[in-house]
């Protein structure tokens, strides 16, 4: 065998190894396991995206349904500071209340108490430590939370 | 599910006529199938701009009807071409492989609709304006322009909430679901355009081979977010103005030059990629072709003109760019030493991108220096980005630098894989006995 086809066969097989190696780092197994495991992970990822506050994604959907479009959801959290606390929560509001203006209990950038948010509110949904503000009656609750709608 | 289905089959049948007025050469009937998802998605989302920027409420027989013009305005454009005719694929022992390409395509629909898409990004950027949007009938302007939402990135492109929409318009509710369908229909759509395209480039077997090695990232697996039209189009853009520059063909640069376009409306990373096309061009000497990259300009001018004249803020542009570029550049160490183990994939992927890639750079013809230059490029953009961010930079590269990666994974792949690709095959026609 003469040296250029020596060199020639090295590097046809450095190639194929490359390619190979490609390959595996690419691969993907878990979408091969998936075809066993999706409905025990199904019911785990509804909850993963609000599962620093249990129990929120129900609340937030109910309320969703109790509030017309337009209105004005006052969010109600105890977590602070803004910044990976009350935002969590607040940012998830928004995306369930469709069609709805979520109002921010904190001031984002200074991570104080907005006094004007209950004013602000025509309904306010609260997690946990629900306490009935005055002028507001209890539309809906559960044990996670509530959704308190401005009496008339 | 079904009407998942529907809206895909209705964007198809919006795109076979866009696909086909565009000046590029003959597809086969998986690859047209895969532009002409992708080519209606485009045209929904500039449907639904068009109803927004004039007033005219978002409703199934509005988009419809807009939908329904722009395949007529396209199949006039495509008559006056005459337009090559697609041809059917022959089966063979080859497209066993695919069965196992197949089989991984369907575990990505599994993991994408099992549930509601869980990124963060999901929920408090692309989801929520798309909820937005789809409550006020058209873009919600005062969303985007409140400064409490800020963090949602109100400067960003639509089209991922405006496709979200179009499915929600054409279901009649949001998809809660199956929003993450939208994420595996990207993939699919582009893996078969990618096949396609390597129908060029190599042989059935080992064309088959290299779309089981390139399916998992074709398939984004943020599930949700923007990353999958971005990888898409971005990946069928580069490679149809390769094959431009290769044919010397005008043509296929104005179609690279739409999917490029339409990369930049995903997400702005898109707008620095044709940045980086065109860089490639120069470098590969394909003076004559760079005009034809305007289109890929031309798709994103609307957007970027309206979003200023609103006053949407570019969060990375905040003040005292210079100054933390200068700063971190005269000290770079910390910042490679943090994104060399964040990349996502294993040392092996690298290892065997590196080694192809040494070997085949000797053997790179002018279109792939394109891409080589392209894929380069566009990853010291991206590396760049942590030189000027005004964020912790820490959390900045631990939340984005694997997903942005993520965006140019297959380019650097087919940088590895085409030019050994010729390579192999060369030796191997040298070792046929005469």
């Amino acid at each position: 065998m003469s040296a250029s086809r020596v060199r020639s066969a090295l590097v046809a097989a450095t190639l194929t190894l490359a390619w190979a190696a490609i390959a595996i780092g690419a691969f993907e197994p878990f979408y091969l396991r998936i075809y066993a495991q999706r409905t025990a992970l199904s019911k785990q990822w509804l909850e993963l995206p609000y599962r620093r506050i249990p129990g929120l994604r129900t609340v937030l959907n109910e309320a969703n349904l109790r509030t017309p479009p337009g209105a004005r959801v006052l969010i109600a959290l105890p977590h602070r500071p803004w910044q990976s606390g009350y935002g969590y929560g607040f940012r998830r509001a928004q995306y369930v209340l469709q069609g709805k203006v979520a109002v921010p209990l904190l001031d984002r950038t200074t991570d104080m108490l907005d006094p004007s948010s209950v004013r602000r509110a025509d309904y306010i949904i609260c997690w946990r430590e629900c306490v009935t503000p005055p002028g507001f009656a209890v539309a809906w609750r559960n044990q996670d939370g509530a959704l308190l709608r401005r009496a008339e | 599910m079904t009407s998942c289905l529907l809206t895909a089959a209705l964007l198809i049948a919006v795109g076979i006529p866009i696909a086909f007025a565009l000046p590029a050469r003959a597809r086969r009937w998986h690859g047209l199938l895969g532009e002409a998802y992708l080519l209606g998605a485009g045209a929904a989302t500039f449907v639904l701009f068009l109803l927004s920027l004039t007033g005219i409420p978002w409703s199934r027989t509005t988009l419809v009807a807009g939908l329904f013009l722009v395949a007529l305005l396209a199949a006039l454009m495509a008559s006056r071409r005459g337009a090559p005719r697609p041809t059917m694929p022959a089966l063979s022992l080859a497209n066993i492989v695919d069965g196992f390409t197949a089989a991984l395509a369907g575990g990505h629909f599994l993991v994408a609709t099992a549930a509601p898409p869980i990124e963060s990004d999901y929920l408090l950027l692309w989801g929520v304006k798309a909820r937005m949007f789809l409550a006020a009938g058209g873009i919600d302007w005062s969303y985007l322009e409140a400064p409490l939402n800020i963090t949602a990135h109100p400067d960003y492109p639509l089209l991922l909430p405006f496709l979200y929409d179009t499915y929600a318009i054409i279901y009649g509710s949001w998809p809660e679901a199956w929003a993450g369908f939208v994420t595996f229909a990207f993939g699919l759509a582009g893996l078969l355009v990618l096949r396609n395209l390597l129908a060029d480039e190599m042989p059935k077997l080992p064309r088959a081979i290299a779309t089981l090695i390139l399916m998992p990232v074709m398939f984004s697996p943020f599930i949700g977010i923007a990353e999958a039209p971005l990888i898409t189009y971005a990946t069928i853009g580069v490679l149809y103005v390769r094959r431009g520059i290769a044919k010397a063909s005008r043509g296929e640069v104005v179609a690279g030059a739409v999917f490029l376009g339409l990369a930049a409306w995903s997400k702005n990373e898109g707008l620095a990629l044709i940045f980086a096309v065109a860089l490639g061009m120069i470098i590969a000497r394909r003076y004559g072709l760079l005009p034809a990259l305007l289109p890929a300009v031309a798709i994103n001018l609307p957007w970027l003109v309206i979003h200023r004249l609103h006053g949407l803020r570019v969060d990375l542009a905040a003040g005292g760019t210079i100054e933390r570029l200068a700063a971190r550049l005269r000290d770079p160490l910390p910042i490679v030493e943090a994104l060399i183990p964040r990349t996502g994939m294993p040392f092996i992927f690298w290892l065997g991108v590196t080694v192809a890639v040494a070997v085949g750079i000797r053997r790179m013809t002018a279109d792939n220096r394109f891409l080589a230059v392209t894929t380069a490029v566009q990853f010291l953009i991206y590396a760049g980005v942590y030189f000027m961010t005004p964020r912790e930079l820490t959390w900045h590269i631990d939340t984005s630098w694997e997903r942005v990666l993520r965006q140019i994974l297959p380019l650097i792949m087919l940088t590895a894989m085409l030019p050994t690709w010729s390579v192999i095959r060369f030796r191997a026609e040298n070792q046929r006995p005469s």
